[in-house]
């Protein structure tokens, strides 16, 4: 069975890549630091276009008007240079309007691109350029803890950890919340409370890690203006114990967030990049992994949801559950030592 | 395949977003026979390689059965004729693989457009823009626009053959320009499919510039819409840019010489078939798959037929509307909040894998099944006017069979939940039996129909569906509690019985899968029972199957007790009812 693999990681060698879909410029250069909000590469891509009726301005046909041409297709032109001109003596011009490429010409008309959309890539971590993807983009790396997480708002960046340790078994409060930061990215349990959101964007900050998130808060995340973290899911669930573990242990450091939707064929899940340079390494998982007996798990189901155990045995022959479904089967010890089975698909391997 | 050219066994890859399933179809007493399956978590997606999951389905496969397919290193065994072992030719349907970024350019949206959306929805395509004739108006605007969509593919409709050509001529302008300004690595694949006059235009414009497949017209004239050819064309564009986006997808198909398409277009090939095959019943056939990435549904009538493909969780929670959850709430037989259903619905979008262990779970997921088997049925009739599923009345036109796959329906515990889910999904009229298709094997064979034309009769005749029963619906204005129907049974086994039927209930007759029974059907004169009328009623032969017979007088659109306890201890009745 293969199944999801997210990272919780205390200390491992990270290497992301960001990549543009098409040629364009690479703006950092190999070993230059980075934060997340850096664009490392950007492409451009002509933009607003302006029919010229160069025939017209010319009072020509479509046929004479080619003759007289003195730019052509890919042309770069200033405002005022001469496209066209025709007459010897007094001489008649149709001169460019405005700064633009020149992106076609047919019986006549002229099609110019007065300006470019901008795709950029940025770094979305604090790390360091590791390789230069020529004209694409860069390979980043760096070291510390990473947690993957279910969902984000799309956004990134980064900030000083605060960790909200009474919100741990509780949902949060604004009591919980104190003295906010504009530099300060807060991590805590349950968010179930609209006005938490209200407080965090009044106070500015840069950045939210929620254990859980309600369903009716969805639509006003988004909106946010930093980045949000939705670590377990959807509801009213508490921070799983060894994530509280390392966010506590860098309280105050300067972490990052990297919001991003969940993509299956790029490999990228939201996640946490806390940067250390010490530690004992861990090797990072792949995105997916085929499951195994002695995999650290964590359970997405049932009553011990979020709890962490290992795989003690897989059940390959289909087993009865409480509601009749018949599934593949783990056994998983906790770390309570209780063994419970478990669906295989109701399982994430933990990196 | 021997000297003669005849395929003695096939081996057919279904790979979904979540399982690959492997099926072994080989020749028994003459006949084309499915005679093993195996089932694995499909390898797709970063990191993983596609033939991986194929090679522990086809392990599973070969583990669960006589059938000896791999050598002992992994290898597939080929050809069948030189060892008698292994197979002749393998087929790929594949589905979960990235869906084409489409841009849609027609005329009229009632017109053009509506036959584009019809095509672009009946393909693992979404469309990120849609343009008719006005937009034209303003042509930079429409460029700027087209640019920023990033397209992977533009499907121009639009124009009657030997219609106005002005318009079309407009786009054909418009699309040289977006292609002269995109870059070449993210260029899209045009597909023309409107006036054909204009084909030979589009090609001397457009072909230096794109990727360009010119089709004959979805829409000929005004009433007339064939999609099959632009179908066709798209499956090769699909099927191409997977190759590229999905690791080991190219090498599992040219390694294994394998013949390869999309599960919706092979799904659809399948449902043309039965569709002109059930002609002589004038009844259609349909065929629903609730898979973990996508739903399917389609059906064929005569020479009319239609496929809908839609993701099941149109990719994110946020995507969740109040309207599902509401539905999906008010239809699961559990006592639960409408905030345990939205938490329940929003994780299941984060986590497609996902099954549910206890009995909650297990009554919102199938809830759930019913929105999405509505939803499905709701978006087919709206692209084919000829289907008849109406919101407010359910699926008022004769189909049988109804053909149903997808882990919810054939995992679930009980045969009855299979069924009501079913039923109370599509709300069907009149008479109709319900298959399951548990190895999900129809669209593998409209696939392989192309290689091995008799192979899909012969499967189909075979016992590899499964007969779940046959659904009688009387619908009836009585009063609740009222006779409606009589019903005479008279079994092959020598059982003979009668039954009235009130109006509000629902009755199961067992009828068990080796025994035959003829019904005589007595209906009141206020009740339709769909033989023909109010009253009508008439004699019907049924077969056995897991469920027998069920008798639907729950009346149409169904109804749901607003109360909450009494609505649950309705559905939790019906589902007693079954057996479920």
């Amino acid at each position: 069975m293969i199944v999801d693999v997210l990272q919780t990681t205390s200390f491992t060698e990270i290497e992301r890549v960001r990549k543009l879909p098409f040629p364009g410029q690479v703006l950092v250069e190999k070993g230059m630091e980075v934060h997340p909000s850096d664009v490392v590469a950007e492409a451009q891509v002509p933009n607003k276009i302006m029919m010229l009726d160069i025939a017209r301005g010319l009072a020509l046909s479509p046929d004479e008007t080619k003759a007289c041409l003195i730019r052509e297709v890919d042309d770069i032109l200033e405002e005022g240079d001469v496209i066209a001109q025709c007459g010897n003596t007094l001489p008649r011009l149709f001169r460019a309007p405005v700064d633009g490429k020149i992106i076609s010409y047919h019986q006549g008309q002229m099609v110019l691109a007065t300006g470019t959309s901008k795709i950029t890539i940025t770094a979305n971590m604090i790390g360091s350029v590791k390789e230069i993807i020529p004209e694409y983009g860069v390979i980043l790396s760096s070291r510390g803890s990473v947690i993957q997480a279910y969902w984000g708002n799309g956004l990134s960046g980064s900030g000083i950890l605060k960790v909200l340790e009474a919100s741990l078994d509780r949902p949060i409060t604004i009591s919980m919340l104190g003295d906010m930061a504009q530099d300060q990215i807060i991590a805590g349990g349950a968010c179930l409370d609209g006005d938490v959101l209200d407080a965090c964007f009044e106070n500015q900050i840069s950045g939210l890690i929620l254990s859980t998130l309600s369903t009716d808060l969805i639509e006003k995340v988004n909106k946010l203006p930093f980045p949000v973290i939705v670590l377990h899911g959807f509801g009213e669930h508490t921070l799983a114990q060894d994530i509280f573990g390392i966010f506590k242990s860098h309280s105050e450091a300067r972490i990052s967030l990297n919001a991003c939707p969940v993509d299956y064929f790029d490999g990228e899940r939201p996640e946490v990049i806390i940067p250390k340079d010490e530690g004992t390494i861990t090797r990072e998982l792949g995105f997916r992994k085929t499951l195994e007996v002695g995999d650290r798990v964590r359970l997405i189901s049932g009553k011990t949801i979020n709890q962490l155990g290992k795989v003690v045995e897989l059940l390959e022959e289909g087993q009865i559950f409480e509601n009749g479904v018949i599934m593949p089967a783990a056994i998983v010890k906790l770390q309570s030592l209780e063994k419970v089975k478990v669906s295989q698909l109701n399982l994430v391997v933990v990196g | 395949m021997d000297h003669q050219g005849v395929l003695h066994a096939l081996l057919g890859l279904d790979i979904g977003f979540v399982n690959t399933r492997a099926s072994y179809f080989g020749i028994l007493e003459e006949k084309y026979r499915l005679q093993a399956c195996g089932m694995a978590s499909s390898s797709m997606g970063e990191g993983f390689q596609l033939g991986s999951g194929a090679g522990a389905a086809m392990q599973d496969l070969q583990s669960r059965s006589d059938v000896h397919i791999l050598k002992p290193n992994g290898e597939l065994i080929w050809p069948y004729y030189e060892t008698r072992l292994g197979v002749d030719r393998i087929a790929v349907t594949i589905s979960g693989g990235p869906e084409l970024r489409t841009v849609l350019l027609g005329l009229t949206g009632e017109g053009s457009l509506k036959a584009g959306q019809a095509l672009v929805e009946s393909m693992p395509l979404i469309i990120v823009g849609s343009y008719n004739l006005t937009a034209l108006a303003d042509e930079a605007g429409l460029v700027d626009a087209l640019v920023t969509h990033r397209p992977d593919l533009v499907v121009l409709t639009g124009g009657e053959n030997g219609g106005a050509e002005k318009y079309v001529k407009g786009w054909i302008d418009i699309l040289k320009l977006v292609c002269r300004i995109l870059p070449e690595e993210i260029k899209p694949d045009v597909l023309y499919a409107g006036n054909t006059f204009l084909e030979e235009s589009v090609k001397r414009h457009l072909e230096p510039l794109a990727n360009l497949s010119v089709v004959p017209n979805i829409r000929p004239a005004q009433q007339e819409m064939d999609l099959v050819p632009a179908q066709a064309a798209i499956e090769k564009i699909v099927i191409n840019r997977w190759q590229k986006a999905i690791p080991g997808f190219k090498t599992l198909i040219t390694r294994s010489k394998s013949i390869a398409g999309t599960k919706s277009f092979a799904f659809s090939r399948m449902i043309r078939y039965l569709g002109k095959a059930n002609t002589k019943t004038h009844k259609g056939v349909l065929a629903l798959d609730l898979g973990g990435g996508s739903t399917l549904v389609g059906a064929g009538l005569d020479e009319d037929s239609g496929v809908m493909v839609q993701p099941a969780w149109e990719g994110s929670p946020e995507s969740l509307d109040d309207d599902m959850i509401d539905f999906v709430h008010q239809w699961t037989a559990a006592t639960v909040t409408r905030d345990e259903v939205s938490e329940y619905l929003c994780n299941h979008a984060l986590q497609p894998n996902f099954i549910p262990e206890n009995s909650r779970g297990l009554a919102i997921s199938q809830a759930y099944a019913r929105y999405r088997i509505k939803q499905a049925s709701r978006r087919l009739a709206k692209n084919f006017a000829w289907f008849p599923y109406k919101q407010e009345k359910g699926l008022v036109g004769h189909f049988e069979p109804v053909i149903a796959s997808g882990a919810i329906l054939t995992l679930a515990p009980k045969a009855g939940q299979s069924m009501l889910m079913l039923i109370d999904g599509l709300e069907p009229w009149g008479v109709t039996t319900i298959v399951l298709d548990r190895h999900q094997i129809l669209p593998m064979l409209g696939l392989i129909g192309t290689q091995e034309p008799v192979l899909p009769v012969h499967v189909l005749g075979s016992d590899a569906f499964e007969s779940l029963g046959t659904v009688i619906v009387a619908v009836s204005d009585a009063p609740e509690n009222e006779a409606i129907l009589n019903v005479r049974v008279k079994t092959n086994n020598g059982k003979d019985y009668e039954v009235e039927i009130l109006q509000g209930t629902l009755k199961r007759l067992v009828i068990p899968s080796d025994v035959t029974a003829e019904l005589t059907l007595e209906p009141m004169l206020e009740t339709d029972v769909g033989f023909g009328g109010f009253g009508v009623g008439g004699r019907l032969k049924v077969p056995g199957g897991s469920m027998g017979v069920v008798i639907d007088a729950r009346g149409r659109p169904l109804r749901l007790p607003e109360d909450d306890e009494k609505r649950v201890a309705e559905l939790k009745r019906w589902l007693v009812v079954l057996g479920g």
